[in-house]
């Protein structure tokens, strides 16, 4: 599949010198669902910044789809979702922020309002549609950023720790969204620190160091179940990974889910049945 | 008063802000008589109306003008306490600044006061125009959401990008607000041992540094953002609203009342 952002050798570097992101390659391609994983204050917003064109790198270079126009070129498919709602939803109402992507893609006002109701309803938002962005919550703010960035209907979504301040029913909803692209064709690339939801959001990983340089890049079972270099960026397996490593499984689960099946399926197979009335949920 | 409560009381004075802009959404959502006028004539016709006035040196006519402002926000629901008090902040401010013309003003003193006719004659109708002005200006925050205003705006043809500044500046407003409250919120809630004015006054100044950089932050996260999705200032998707009686209505009797004070 082609690449749709291929970066090489990206480093970052803050006014007082100090390096965010050191030397980093990255590449996405269509279809893929990647997450950049690190620890607080280790450059993922940086590297999400960089990689959506919107901070110009102290090396190295960004290219996109198939190379011929910058980051401004293709905003039209490229949708960053930054991580300050605050900053990001800057029209009165959140109906004026949500039609901002369509308006400037002159697409009919008909197809536009269809786009914001259906991605209102899908993120539970419609209550809120005429309210102006500050009189959301957090959470909720949180869903309208990732809603206004998703109207537009780009090709690829980067979007910067989507669950903060998200409740759990509210979390399905933007994971749904975020599958949605990616059925839809797309690509997303999620930066986080939660290593429970990663797994539910990526197939691959690019973990950071807590000096912006990136450790380990490679499947997301492979990254999250190495303990011992995550450790080394001060994080930790998602708790049930956890739970099965330390009962010696060596495919240890990376979801809540996948562990209920997993005891599931060992249950059901003992004889006699331990638990016969238990369901997996 | 102590210092202490100095800056609650700053912070109390702050925290009005947000709320005051919360009851004008409130009382623009009221179904009231402008409510339902269409926002670019309603922009207009008030406009028209405070040109008048200002150009008025009738003070029957200004009255007229005033009970006519008066009059539209009752029927347009509006909370009195409110208006009026805009009103009088506003007219009292302007009759402070113009008061030395009472006294130096050429003309018949009156009785023993150092104060001449002439001059409380144009302190008094410098103070009616401006609280006329007011009475009419005020109608429409209180009568309009910002987003209809803004759009009434961009159907008047101004540039788009002086939309987009009023449109950003009336956003980060509210949150600036929202966030110097915060700050100073947590300031108190962290204020262990009762200070001194001058600790006081030195905490504040500091906090007031780190909210001016925090607000320099936020202009350049939000110049990100809007970057970010596109940065072009786009045609919002207006409603597209027919003009209706309550709009003639008011058309009309705006254009009535600008016949009456033209006409001598």
């Amino acid at each position: 599949m082609s690449p749709v952002i291929d970066a090489t050798g990206l480093s970052y570097e803050y006014p007082d010198g100090t390096n965010a992101i050191e030397d980093v390659d990255f590449t996405a391609r269509t279809g893929e669902r990647i997450g950049i994983l690190g620890p607080n204050g280790a450059g993922k917003s940086t590297l999400l910044m960089l990689l959506g064109g919107l901070l110009e790198p102290s090396a190295g270079h960004v290219q996109y789809f198939d190379g011929t126009a910058d980051a401004d070129g293709v905003r039209d498919r490229l949708a960053v979702v930054l991580q300050e709602p605050d900053e990001y939803l800057f029209n009165p109402t959140i109906r004026e922020d949500l039609e901002y992507g369509p308006a400037q893609l002159d697409i009919p006002a008909g197809e536009a309002e269809r786009r914001v109701s259906t991605i209102a309803a899908e993120l539970s938002l419609a209550r809120y549609l005429d309210q102006p962005p500050f009189r959301l919550s957090g959470g909720e703010k949180r869903r309208a950023a990732l809603a206004a960035g998703l109207t537009p209907h780009p090709e690829v979504v980067l979007v910067d720790e989507p669950f903060s301040d998200v409740d759990a029913t509210h979390t399905e909803a933007v994971i749904e969204r975020l599958e949605g692209v990616v059925a839809s064709g797309g690509t997303t690339v999620v930066a986080i620190s939660d290593t429970d939801l990663l797994p539910r959001v990526a197939d691959r990983v690019y973990l950071l160091d807590d000096v912006g340089t990136v450790v380990e890049n490679g499947p997301t079972r492979e990254v999250l179940t190495d303990a011992e270099t995550l450790a080394t960026c001060g994080l930790r397996p998602p708790r049930i990974t956890r739970v099965f490593q330390a009962a010696g499984d060596p495919e240890p689960p990376l979801t809540i889910e996948a562990g209920v099946e997993r005891l599931m399926a060992v249950l059901e197979s003992s004889w006699p049945p331990i638990a016969p009335d238990c369901e997996p949920k | 008063m102590t210092a202490r409560r100095g800056i609650s009381g700053s912070r109390a004075d702050l925290a009005t802000l947000p709320r005051a802009l919360a009851h004008s959404r409130e009382t623009a959502a009221r179904d009231g008589f402008l409510q339902r006028v269409h926002p670019t004539v309603k922009l207009v016709g008030l406009l028209a109306l405070v040109v008048m006035a200002a150009g008025s040196n009738d003070s029957i006519r200004l009255s007229a003008l005033l009970a006519l402002a008066v009059g539209l926000g009752l029927i347009s629901k509006i909370s009195l306490r409110p208006y009026a008090a805009k009103v009088a902040i506003a007219t009292t401010f302007a009759v402070i600044v113009v008061a030395p013309h009472a006294v130096l003003t050429s003309g018949p003193r009156i009785g023993a006061l150092p104060v001449t006719t002439t001059g409380v004659g144009y302190v008094g109708l410098f103070g009616l125009r401006v609280g006329t002005c007011v009475a009419i200006v005020a109608l429409l925050p209180a009568t309009t959401r910002f987003a209809d205003l803004l759009d009434a705006l961009r159907r008047l043809r101004l540039p788009a990008g002086l939309v987009a500044v009023v449109g950003l500046t009336h956003r980060y407003l509210h949150q600036m607000a929202l966030d110097l409250d915060r700050t100073m919120l947590a300031q108190r809630s962290r204020s262990i041992s009762r200070a001194s004015y001058r600790t006081t006054w030195r905490s504040w100044g500091r906090l007031l540094g780190a909210f001016f950089l925090r607000a320099f932050e936020r202009a350049e996260g939000v110049s990100r953002a809007a970057q970010a999705r596109g940065g072009r200032i786009p045609n919002p998707y207006a409603e597209r609203r027919t003009l209706g009686a309550r709009d003639l209505g008011f058309a009309g009797l705006v254009l009535a009342v600008v016949m009456m004070v033209l006409v001598p």
